[in-house]
């Protein structure tokens, strides 16, 4: 088997995930017994685990770009009771301003429950992204989307619970994964 | 749970050459030459056919010593019924144009 053949069936294994860590072991047998063939092989199977991911995962990739839109229609429905609200002097307006950091945590959460883990922060990132795209915006909403990326692990949340594993740090606290955003032992 | 869709062209190809020996374990690589596929189309379709438990698979030891264990694949009972089946609704689909 060539180095490319090996290379390619690392980005394969890379592509295809932990679940289906058996098979890539047999496209890897089968490379190493098409003597001359590999690389064509390999390469095979860098798309057969492409395919295999997007079959297994639409769902969710569909659901980025959509549930992205999700915050925007969230701040049209707050904008006009916290207009209101400014209007009478019992809101400041930079609580209004940052608003923008607490509109996409439900979303967040959503994503977090339905696929764990790095790949859920970064999807609601680029869900954030979609949703809030407007390019007459300036760059402090720039800056402050880039904080509300920030905050999210922060909401992926410490909480007090009566049973379970405790935190070293914190004893008396059992730390739990809520959204899933951020990876935490399983309890 | 395994979703009834119909079968492809290609995974009835793939299940036609297993059950042509339904009892011997055969390799990806022979399946590919059986069947004209290539890994990127055959193995999507092994890993649909062994998830829908039409085909069973197991590793075996290799005959050359230095070489990894390989991957084998078989048609099961339910892989044989779902072929004929397949069969059948092609046989009645072509005597319905004749008719």
């Amino acid at each position: 088997m060539t180095g490319l053949s090996r290379f390619l069936l690392r980005i394969a294994r890379w592509i295809a995930g932990p679940q289906r860590c058996e098979w890539v072991d047999a496209m890897e047998a089968e490379a190493a017994s098409a003597s001359g063939e590999s690389t064509g092989w390999a390469i095979g199977c860098v798309w057969a685990s492409t395919r295999d991911r997007l079959r297994r995962e639409w769902r969710f990739l569909v659901a980025v770009p959509l549930i992205g839109f999700g915050p925007l229609l969230l701040s049209l429905v707050l904008l006009f009771p916290m207009t209101w609200l400014w209007h009478h002097g019992w809101m400041p307006k930079w609580l209004i301003d940052h608003s923008v950091l607490l509109e996409m945590l439900p979303f967040a959460f959503l994503l977090g429950r339905g696929r764990p883990g790095h790949a859920a922060y970064v999807a609601a990132a680029i869900c954030f992204a979609v949703g809030r795209n407007d390019p007459a915006r300036s760059r402090l909403d720039c800056g402050r989307r880039i904080a509300a990326c920030g905050i999210w692990p922060l909401f992926d949340v410490v909480h007090v619970q009566s049973g379970g594993r405790t935190d070293r740090r914190f004893p008396g606290l059992a730390r739990r994964r809520v959204a899933g955003l951020v990876h935490a032992p399983a309890y | 749970m395994s979703r009834s869709r119909k079968l492809s062209s290609q995974s009835l190809a793939v299940l036609e050459a297993l059950s042509k020996r339904p009892s011997d374990w055969l390799y990806g690589l022979e399946l590919a030459k059986l069947t004209g596929l290539k890994s990127g189309s055959l193995y999507p379709i092994l890993i649909r056919l062994a998830d829908r438990a039409l085909l069973e698979s197991r590793w075996l030891e290799p005959s050359e010593q230095g070489r990894p264990p390989r991957h084998a694949y078989r048609v099961t009972g339910a892989g044989l019924k779902a072929l004929a089946d397949a069969e059948r609704l092609a046989n009645a689909s072509l005597r319905e144009l004749r008719t």
